[in-house]
């Protein structure tokens, strides 16, 4: 059974905020929920499916959060995967709508990782309190030094430059100054990437996604509904997810989990690579947008420094990603996984002003959770709007 | 002590005040002694007037603000001028329903007291000016290297010059609060900050000023020096002026008791 075409995000908002320290998590996400009904043209009533998780909540969160809303839904999913999970949780809720689980799902998270002052990449440990982190944990590994490793290896094996990673930073600041929402808007330069203070090696700040508040929503409904409501849907094409562990040594820590939930989810959707018109990747450092284009096969690993460069990344370059500036300028509310669909979506329809990319008719959309180097998980969406 | 919110020009505002709480957008008890914004400096936030909120408390309604960006107030961008952040404080009073109040502000702030003084003449009962200057005389260098931590390119420097020598040798405790209050804000709102100080010139603005003014300085500041207090005072008709031992930039904290006795002392003779 295939999933292509048969549901559709509806409606999408994300949360203005970036330091919000007035705002709790919940209010942040219902007043997301209520943006993203309001554009699809829905109300709370019409809700009987919820999905969400986040750093700031509990394992069972979803509960408390219905409680907040005082929702009775049909369906919920909870998937905590890291910030890949609202990407997954799309999925999953496309495949309840199809299977008649529920006729409206929200895809909902929030944060106040910037008032609450989270130590997301440095301060706290790369790895969390389950059995499997024994491994890791009492070597004291980092978030970001997990990464800076990945970066470090990929510099070993290929060549790759911290010029070539910098003309990523470079190229979402270029988006986030045309998004007027973006933390982050000042225009930077590769020099200006090379300048700032090495967080670590070889990832210097500003190759780090950046800390704020937000928040956001997805409706997502069957195609055939979708179609009656305010916007032009977003239709879910393909999808796909899978997980990646070092396998106790045996297994190339570089291989990330896009090398399966990617051609899984090109092939669910009947595409290719080259027919992506625009890209949305998960920029916690700009090591993971070079390795995931080159895992989900837009160019062959170890190509990935050159790929990048030239100004293809660019919203008018040959493949456009991370228009809205990214989790590296826009925001990041210590998971993003929510905002690359929300982006997409509007890029799909034509809302991006300044930053639209032209005909733009088919998205991807690739979230990464956890840590790159011990364990971590990648989901794949793309979606169109034909 | 006390804080709520309050919306100002689409900001959620921080303010500190004493007394009994109360619910969400009812503010609070203000009918004790005199009203006293209490504005903090470039950077930093509210919480640096605590001592003298939890002393004026007793006898008047002190309330201290975080401007906006600051602190624990919302937004990511603060204001690109003295002039701006003195319309935003009128839109705090207006917000809260207050008519004129006693205006007390650090360093920026004191200059925003003085520029309220000199604009909204109406709204001002009083102001309360503590190491500031009318024109600030703040090195190229010390910008630039706020740039380079606001652009990631420099970790903040701990510099203890802001503190007398008397505080850094005896009362450690006091620089590291000073410093833990800063970082609550992001570095980049205080680079800001620093250059809306630099385009600041209330000099040919001060003679304007018909309010009484109690100028405060520490005798060990060499960022708002006491001479920078002297012409203030000397163009301020009628102003007072206190220079305080053993403080410097940070005079409230490092001199609670002096400071707290001088502002209670000129609000009674008000």
């Amino acid at each position: 059974m295939s999933l292509s075409r048969k549901t559709a995000l509806a409606g999408v908002f994300e949360h203005p905020a970036r330091f919000a320290p007035n705002k709790s998590m919940f209010q942040i996400m219902a007043e997301s929920v209520r943006g993203a009904l309001d554009d699809a043209g829905l109300k709370i009533q019409d809700v009987d499916g919820v999905c969400t998780t986040g750093i700031g909540m509990s394992g069972m969160g979803v509960v408390g959060f219905c409680d907040y809303m005082n929702l009775t839904p049909n369906f919920v999913d909870s998937t905590s995967i890291g910030g890949s999970s609202f990407v997954a949780h799309t999925a999953h809720a496309a495949a309840a709508i199809a299977a008649g689980l529920c006729k409206v799902a929200v895809v909902v998270y929030g944060s106040t990782a910037a008032s609450q002052r989270f130590a997301i990449g440095t301060g706290g440990g790369g790895g969390g309190s389950d059995p499997c982190d024994q491994y890791e944990v009492p070597f004291g590994p980092t978030t970001v030094g997990s990464y800076a490793m990945m970066a470090q290896r990929h510099m070993h094996e290929y060549g790759t430059t911290s010029e070539q990673l910098a003309e990523i930073a470079v190229t979402m600041r270029l988006h986030a100054s045309m998004n007027p929402a973006a933390k982050y808007r000042e225009l930077i330069t590769v020099e200006d990437v090379m300048a700032s203070r090495i967080i670590s090696s070889p990832l210097h700040l500003l190759d780090c996604c950046i800390i704020s508040d937000g928040g956001g929503a997805l409706v997502v409904t069957s195609a055939e509904r979708a179609r009656d409501l305010k916007k032009k849907p977003a239709y879910i094409l393909g999808c796909a997810e899978t997980v990646r562990h070092p396998a106790r040594g045996r297994r190339d820590f570089m291989e990330m989990a896009a090398s399966q939930s990617g051609p899984l989810a090109f092939e669910r959707a009947g595409v290719t690579p080259g027919d992506i018109d625009m890209a949305m990747i998960y920029d916690s450092f700009t090591i993971t947008v070079l390795m995931t284009l080159e895992n989900l096969g837009f160019c062959k690993r170890g190509e990935g420094g050159a790929f990048v460069g030239g100004g293809r990344l660019r919203y008018d370059g040959a493949l456009p990603t991370n228009t809205d500036g990214g989790g590296l300028s826009s925001n990041h509310p210590g998971m993003r996984g929510i905002f690359l669909v929300i982006e997409a979506v509007k890029q799909l329809r034509g809302e991006c002003g300044p930053r639209q990319v032209k005909d733009c008719a088919l998205a991807l959309c690739h979230g990464t959770g956890g840590t790159l180097g011990i364990r971590h998980s990648g989901a794949t969406l793309i979606l169109s709007n034909q | 002590m006390p804080t709520k919110y309050v919306e100002v020009q689409g900001c959620a505002t921080y303010y500190y005040y004493t007394g009994p709480t109360t619910l969400p957008d009812v503010v609070p008890d203000l009918s004790r002694g005199r009203k006293v914004i209490l504005v903090h400096g470039a950077g930093s936030n509210g919480h640096s007037w605590h001592n003298q909120v939890a002393h004026l408390g007793r006898l008047h309604s002190p309330i201290a603000i975080d401007l906006p960006a600051h602190g624990r107030s919302s937004g990511v961008e603060g204001r690109n001028t003295v002039q701006e952040y003195s319309d935003f404080v009128v839109a705090f009073l207006d917000a809260l329903g207050i008519g004129t109040a006693v205006v007390a502000g650090r360093s920026m702030g004191g200059a925003i007291a003085m520029d309220m003084a000199v604009r909204y003449p109406e709204r001002v009962e009083a102001i309360v000016p503590v190491v500031t200057a009318a024109k600030f005389n703040i090195p190229p260098q010390r910008i630039e290297a706020l740039r380079g931590v606001a652009m990631g390119r420099a970790p903040q420097a701990f510099v203890t010059d802001g503190f007398s020598p008397a505080t850094v040798k005896d009362r450690f405790e006091i620089v590291r609060e000073g410093w833990m209050e800063q970082v609550q804000t992001d570095p980049r709102v205080r680079y800001t900050d620093m250059v809306a100080c630099t385009r600041c010139d209330l000099r040919e603005d001060l003679g304007r000023i018909g309010r009484p003014a109690l100028i405060l300085a520490g005798a060990d500041d060499p960022i708002t020096t006491p001479a920078d207090a002297e012409l203030v005072h000397g163009r301020i008709r009628g102003s007072k002026l206190r220079v305080i031992a053993d403080a410097a930039h940070h005079l409230p904290n490092e001199q609670p008791a002096e400071t707290n006795s001088a502002i209670e002392g000129f609000l009674a003779e008000l």
